[in-house]
């Protein structure tokens, strides 16, 4: 047991050395022994806490479990609610190809790019009914605003009362805020009540709901 | 601590319940045993109860012993390491259930026995240390045991137990302060 201690540490060294050693009293002895011989009709102890797993492996398996939980968490769908609202603008290049079908003008446009930061499965909807109201490049149909482009061609040719049907969706459960990827506009002309006009008048109400327009228009600009 | 005489024969005795090979383990070791943990805790009632039990546990935990070439002390230093570190948990619950009586009856030992305030106070020094720091300084310097026998009781390696020693004198002269390692050599030279 040579060491090289330094003074302080042989002084503890020492010291420890020359502490009292108690011993364990005689009678106390017996008593203990005749305990520990009795120990002999006692059951073995049960598997030692070393065959039991060690800390360190039951803390790995909890790390593993909660990563695991955590992981299927950020797998999960993102639900809508948590989904950034997106703002619907609807842009067309609508070409603005009208027929007359039946007394039916259906007009076809270019899905618009719908801006959306959203990942969320959306729900397609169906917005279909009389425009109330053209102010600009937007578009009202029961309280929805449908915003298009101002120079949008197809402004020239809406007009209130029309009907516009919209297929849209719906990506955060909120009927105010739809993305369009569609829409028609389906005009029922009303049967003619009286004889028609004189060839080469025209249609009144069109070309004066033409001029009204290009007035918006001008209005817009 | 010297292994005992015929120590393995002994113990495969002790392992098919020979109660006059437990009883010779038992005489051996015990108050080697009593020392360390008479040490380790608070009074002489408390280190016999945890003696007692320590041999208890030998002799129920004999059937899994297996001799690996470390003396059979150094099993029952282990045991007795963490039946004292089992006693400090519950030590509150203990001291509640200790009557009065008992409580009043105990001694400080080293105030009758060494009569020098120095190695009272290096005792307690040494008490408030970590177990481990403890139970090092215990087996080596007070217990005289090598540093093998001193790992194999601390489940450790022989340089982690010089390792150990090193820190753990250190730690008891911080606790000491200089002028407490001051007195302790002038008491040594007084001694």
């Amino acid at each position: 047991m040579s060491q090289n201690f330094t003074p302080d540490e042989q002084a503890l060294v020492d010291g420890l050395r020359k502490l009292p050693r108690t011993e364990l009293p005689a009678q106390s002895v017996e008593t203990i022994r005749t305990r520990v011989i009795a120990a002999l009709d006692l059951p073995p102890l049960p598997a030692p806490d070393g065959s039991a797993l060690p800390p360190i492996i039951w803390i790995s398996i909890v790390i593993l479990i909660a990563g695991s939980v955590l992981v299927g968490i950020a797998l999960l769908p993102r639900q809508p609610a948590a989904a950034p609202a997106p703002t619907m603008t609807m842009e067309t290049n609508m070409d603005a190809t009208m027929d007359t079908i039946n007394g039916v003008r259906t007009a076809t446009a270019t899905p618009p790019p719908a801006t959306s930061t959203s990942t969320a499965a959306p729900r397609r909807l169906v917005i279909e009914g009389p425009v109330s109201a053209i102010d600009g490049g937007r578009v009202t149909i029961y309280d929805t605003t449908i915003v298009l482009r101002a120079d949008d061609p197809v402004l020239a040719t809406l007009r209130p009362g029309e009907r516009l049907r919209v297929v849209c969706v719906d990506d955060d459960g909120n009927p105010a805020v739809v993305i369009a990827v569609e829409f028609s506009i389906v005009i029922t002309v009303a049967a003619p009540a009286a004889p028609p006009p004189p060839a080469g008048s025209g249609g009144s109400s069109s070309s004066s709901g033409d001029d009204d327009d290009d007035d918006d228009d001008d209005d817009d600009d | 601590m010297q292994p005992l005489d015929n120590e393995r024969q002994l113990i495969q005795q002790a392992q098919q319940k020979d109660k006059e090979a437990v009883a010779l383990l038992y005489d051996g070791y015990v108050q080697a045993i009593f020392r360390y943990v008479r040490y380790r805790v608070e009074s002489d009632y408390e280190a016999e109860e945890l003696t007692a039990e320590v041999f208890v546990r030998m002799v129920r935990g004999l059937s899994r012993y297996r001799d690996e070439g470390a003396p059979f002390g150094a099993w029952l230093y282990r045991i007795a390491g963490n039946l004292i570190t089992d006693h400090y948990r519950g030590r509150k619950r203990k001291q509640e259930q200790l009557s009065e009586s008992q409580v009043s009856d105990e001694t400080d030992p080293f105030g009758k026995a060494a009569r020098a305030e120095e190695y009272a106070r290096l005792h307690r020094a040494l008490k408030q240390l970590p177990s481990d720091y403890q139970t090092v300084l215990i087996l080596r310097f007070i217990e005289e045991l090598p540093y093998e026998a001193v790992a194999r009781s601390m489940n450790k390696t022989e340089q982690a137990a010089r390792v150990l020693q090193h820190r753990a004198l250190k730690a008891l002269g911080e606790r000491l302060g200089a002028t407490g390692v001051q007195a302790l050599l002038r008491a040594g030279e007084v001694i």
